[in-house]
């Protein structure tokens, strides 16, 4: 997913448009009205709560973790993950902070490997 | 600058309408029947941006219609290809204008858009960052409509 400097709204309007799904087809599938998904879409409203942008990732085959970033959101199930264990699992996050992208994909893999023992 | 358009006889009205929904059915490997899909005709045949708004505040005009209802209904940008319907004929919130608003889509893109637009120097590489800055080729208000004249 690439939407570079590119707001929540103009992002999925051209996500939208490259997969050629009409405006009122995509705000039925969200359950939404034409009218509101144009707003957003123009970034006029706020992007919408997260199911919707869940929805909206699964319409448009996007990553849904990076479209509730774009959205300003962090995924509620990784807020509740954090408060069950605050201290552990910030200092895990900060000590992770500025690994890449495939040494972060190893440590989940070995996170993963520690949970089935 | 307004857009002065030549008369149009209806057979050749008529014919283009024939030839789009030709050209649609082709490109789609379908046969086009009644109700026609406008909406697929405007936005993926076409490729028109379309967007649902209060026209009247976004163009900065006064509400004139009967109960100061909204009489702005569509507008296009002949240039960057972007139609705008206003709101109050949005067909999910007001069901009962489901044909208003499937008449004027089709007023916008399959009346404006392939009648007028070679009237207009294309422009449309420009990008829609400029849409909101110029004002649309084509306002369509139901209190200007006009008497037919034979």
């Amino acid at each position: 997913m690439k939407a570079g400097r590119e707001k929540f709204g103009a992002f999925i309007r051209r996500e939208r448009e490259v997969k050629e799904i009409g405006l009122r087809e995509m705000a039925k599938k969200i359950g939404v009205s034409p009218t509101y998904l144009s707003k957003v879409e123009r970034d006029e409203f706020p992007p919408p709560a997260e199911d919707k942008v869940r929805k909206i990732a699964g319409i448009l085959g996007l990553d849904a973790d990076e479209l509730l970033a774009l959205a300003g959101r962090v995924a509620s199930d990784l807020t509740d993950i954090i408060r069950e264990r605050p201290r552990e699992m910030a200092d895990f996050l900060r000590s992770a902070r500025g690994l890449t992208a495939e040494d972060m994909a190893r440590l989940a893999r070995q996170a993963q490997k520690a949970k089935e023992k | 600058m307004a857009l002065r358009v030549p008369y149009i006889p209806d057979d050749v009205i008529e014919r283009d309408a024939e030839a789009l929904l030709g050209e649609f059915a082709h490109a789609r490997g379908i046969e086009v029947r009644a109700p026609i899909p406008i909406e697929d005709i405007v936005e993926k045949h076409l490729k028109l941006h379309v967007e649902f708004d209060d026209l009247h505040q976004r163009l900065g005009v006064p509400r004139s219609g009967i109960g100061l209802e909204p009489d702005i209904f569509g507008a296009i940008w002949l240039e960057s290809g972007q139609i705008v319907i206003d709101e109050c004929l949005d067909p999910e919130d007001r069901p009962e204008r489901e044909g208003r608003y499937r008449f004027t889509l089709a007023h916008e893109g399959g009346g404006h858009w392939r009648l007028h637009r070679p009237l207009v120097r294309p422009t449309r590489d420009q990008g829609s960052l400029l849409i909101d800055a110029v004002r649309p080729t084509v306002v369509c208000r139901s209190s200007q409509a006009k008497e037919r004249v034979e």
